[in-house]
């Protein structure tokens, strides 16, 4: 398990150079490993390359388990991961800076600077 | 030989453990009160953080061309955090007390002292925002917990 101290640093230098337009995300497909086997739903998944790794951060749903009411109900939380050629090395969703970064990825695979420029040209 | 107890001195050791008990309850109720108002004030916290970072964060960048805007919006957190971290306990008062104590380090007289430290400022702004996103999210996480308890 990688430190936390460490992990938080890495998440706020992304957060940081995402906003200020040094790297850029972009939408794409989760690997097909990390769908096989789990009833989770991955419908937004953004990557980028940070220093040459190839990094991702994604909202993860799944169905969580009510034990006083005993009934399922429908949740989610925030997931950041590494990669090595397309396959995921290694997840987590430890940290509180992973909702902020997953809106940065987001904003910045939608270009919503970029369409909103165009459009007040 | 032990004096028997009559009425009036079992009457004095009823009105006397009554009263600790009322003082006991006064304390609880006391309590409850405050927990109640904190609770029901987070989602309104949580908001009014989140609309004060976003305004932060766009300042962020195009710095230091909006540095004024950042400056607005530290402000704002700055009035923000002062109305509700009395109001908060344990480490959610912790975490704010710390983005509130980076945000009066923004209005230093270091910076308006020495104005050609502008990539300092920045990063001084950028500790703020980053370490009130993470306290945003224990307030959001506690307030999920609360609705759940209800």
């Amino acid at each position: 398990m990688p430190s936390e101290k460490k992990l938080e640093q890495l998440i706020r230098l992304l957060i940081r150079e995402t906003t200020e337009g040094e790297i850029s995300w972009k939408a794409s497909d989760p690997p097909r490993s990390r769908m096989a086997g789990t009833d989770d739903i991955i419908e937004e998944y953004f990557e980028t390359k940070f220093k040459g790794q190839e990094v991702a951060v994604f909202e993860r749903r799944y169905k969580g388990f009510d034990i006083e009411n005993e009934s399922e109900y429908w949740t989610s939380g925030y997931c950041f991961a590494f990669l090595s050629n397309g396959a995921m090395t290694w997840e987590t969703e430890d940290s509180r800076l992973l909702f902020p970064l997953f809106n940065v990825a987001k904003e910045s695979a939608a270009d919503v600077d970029g369409i909103l420029d165009s459009l007040l040209k | 030989m032990a004096e028997p107890i009559t009425l009036a001195i079992g009457g004095d050791i009823a009105s006397i453990a009554s009263l600790i008990i009322t003082v006991i309850v006064f304390f609880q109720v006391r309590t409850i009160k405050a927990s109640l108002l904190l609770n029901s004030r987070i989602p309104e916290t949580v908001r009014d953080l989140e609309s004060a970072s976003e305004e932060l964060r766009e300042a962020l960048k195009d710095w230091p061309n909006t540095e004024l805007q950042a400056k607005a919006a530290a402000q704002r957190i700055d009035g923000i955090l002062l109305n509700s971290v009395p109001k908060l306990a344990g480490a959610d008062r912790r975490k704010l007390k710390e983005v509130h104590t980076l945000v009066r380090r923004t209005k230093s007289i270091r910076y308006k002292l020495f104005p050609q430290n502008v990539s300092q400022r920045k990063d001084a702004m950028w500790d703020v925002y980053l370490t009130l996103v993470g306290g945003v999210e224990i307030l959001r996480q506690r307030n999920k917990d609360y609705k759940k308890r209800v």
